[in-house]
């Protein structure tokens, strides 16, 4: 039996054969060290690197120079958030929002940060009137920045960018975007939403390798320039004491994982070439029949089923704990996640924080024949309950 | 010795003397083409790089170069070299571009 992968919500498996070839053309021939040196080898590196600042920032409607390369979405979000956000302020986030936000907000608390709560789960699925009416009851004179989780690592829910982008706007607030769950599946145009930060994970929805990741700086951001978390070498102004004060050299310190970004690139490519709306459709199809064959089985329970949002699915099987469930599957070769999946607050929501969850995610490689795997599996063990 | 009597040679070291001063000539040619060149220099490598870029959409030709400490205003930094004909009208596709210069310099020497 084949090995039957559905945890791409963690990450994506397997990646495309030209990110791989990729990471190992950058490996072989763009040996150098990007923007350090100026012989072939560097400046091969260096272009690589450009290349995928530019593939990537065109992507999500971006300037090339606005995109910052870090090692994961949970870097990038420390970047936008440490960076942007001003001491003393107030900060609105959803109720849907990942460890990789919360953690560094409540940090800020020493910063004397203050942060609230706006609601994620509307009556409907695109129910943007809710979410931007909670937004507005939270809000405070001393309110700087929206943080919005785009599409939630646990259930079915997507937040209204261009609502919450265009009120913003109008209330001249920071915009930050989290888009781990969604980058790669789903169009997302930077300017469009009015997003001063985009976050992403480069080795998810985007085919990426395991240790890409960025952050893309939109023009609503304005003359703001985010203070960089890390400093050291940037490859110019050597004899200044402080980073350069233009992006993307301003928080980009240490050279560069070119591997990493040229397979990122590759990823970026392959999603263009095969169409995101393809992807996207794929997607929605595999979970929606995810769902319906496990409604069948006796002992499951599915959480907001009637959402077709993602490519998540969260349920439990009665009697069996997620994590036993998840070992027997594991024992079938079946890949995906129990517990709480580094989102507590998503948990809550669905009254699944003490209990823990199973979430089964699926992918652009994932298969009619996978899911079957899958649900027949889960039968078996419903049937020896 | 035996060499020194060779006439192919002599006659060599002879054309290489007549030759010489057309040798000059050619170094100086080469380095009048050299001082031809210009630098723009920028703010970062991302911005030569797109500079670059800019240029070649606009069939100007160009190179991203590492500046020297003495080029760079603060240790080091990075430029597109042109052919100086071109520099007025690469000045104006890297503003319409908002690619940020500092400054144009000549290159200085083979």
């Amino acid at each position: 039996m084949s090995l039957v992968y559905l945890d791409n919500a963690a990450t994506s498996y397997p990646k495309p054969p030209e990110v791989r070839l990729a990471i190992l053309d950058a490996m072989l021939e763009k040996g150098g060290n990007p923007g350090r040196s100026s012989h072939k080898m560097a400046r091969a590196a260096a272009d690589a690197v450009f290349d995928g600042r530019e593939t990537i920032a065109s992507f999500f409607g971006g300037q090339a120079e606005n995109l910052v390369f870090t090692q994961n979405a949970t870097h990038a979000l420390n970047f936008a958030i440490k960076g942007l956000i001003p001491p003393n302020a107030h900060v609105l986030l959803s109720d849907i929002e990942h460890n990789a936000v919360l953690r560094p907000i409540v940090s800020l608390g020493e910063r004397g940060v203050t942060y609230d709560f706006y609601r994620s789960l509307g009556r409907h699925e695109r129910d943007s009137d809710s979410v931007l009416s909670s937004i507005k009851q939270k809000l405070t004179p001393h309110t700087a920045a929206v943080i919005a989780c785009h599409r939630s690592n646990v259930l079915p829910i997507e937040l209204p960018l261009e609502a919450i982008g265009d009120f913003c706007e109008k209330h001249k607030l920071l915009f930050l975007v989290d888009a781990s769950q969604s980058a790669g599946s789903t169009p997302i145009d930077i300017e469009a939403c009015r997003i001063s930060a985009l976050c992403a994970p480069g080795h998810k929805g985007l085919l990426g390798p395991r240790g890409s990741g960025f952050v893309l700086f939109g023009k609503s951001l304005g003359e703001t320039l985010p203070r960089p978390l890390i400093e050291g070498g940037s490859g110019s102004d050597s004899t200044s004491l402080f980073m350069p004060d233009l992006l993307p050299e301003r928080l980009e310190a240490g050279t560069l994982p070119v591997e990493a970004i040229a397979g990122l690139a590759a990823g970026v490519k392959y999603i263009r070439r095969y169409g995101i709306d393809t992807i996207a459709y794929r997607e929605r199809t595999l979970t929606t029949l995810l769902k319906r064959h496990l409604a069948s089985v006796p002992g499951v329970r599915l959480y907001l089923p009637e959402r077709q949002i993602g490519s998540t699915v969260l349920f439990n099987l009665n009697g069996r704990s997620p994590w036993e469930v998840a070992s027997f599957l594991d024992q079938q070769d079946i890949c995906l996640r129990a517990g709480l999946h580094c989102a507590p607050l998503a948990h809550r929501l669905s009254g699944t924080t003490a209990s823990g969850a199973l979430r089964a995610s699926v992918g652009c490689f994932t298969t009619e024949d996978d899911i079957r795997a899958l649900v027949l599996a889960i039968k078996k063990m419903a049937c020896s309950a | 010795m035996m060499l020194r009597e060779n006439p192919s040679l002599k006659e060599n070291i002879s054309k290489e003397r007549i030759a010489a001063p057309l040798l000059m000539a050619g170094k100086a040619a080469r380095r009048k083409y050299d001082m031809s060149k210009c630098i723009i220099t920028v703010p970062s490598m991302t911005f030569a790089q797109k500079a670059r870029n800019a240029l070649t959409a606009n069939q100007i030709p160009s190179t991203v170069t590492r500046l020297t400490p003495e080029q760079a205003e603060k240790g080091c930094g990075w430029g597109v070299e042109i052919d100086c004909r071109h520099l007025e009208h690469s000045l104006h596709v890297l503003n319409t571009s908002n690619i940020p210069t500092r400054r144009v310099r000549r290159r200085e020497g083979p």
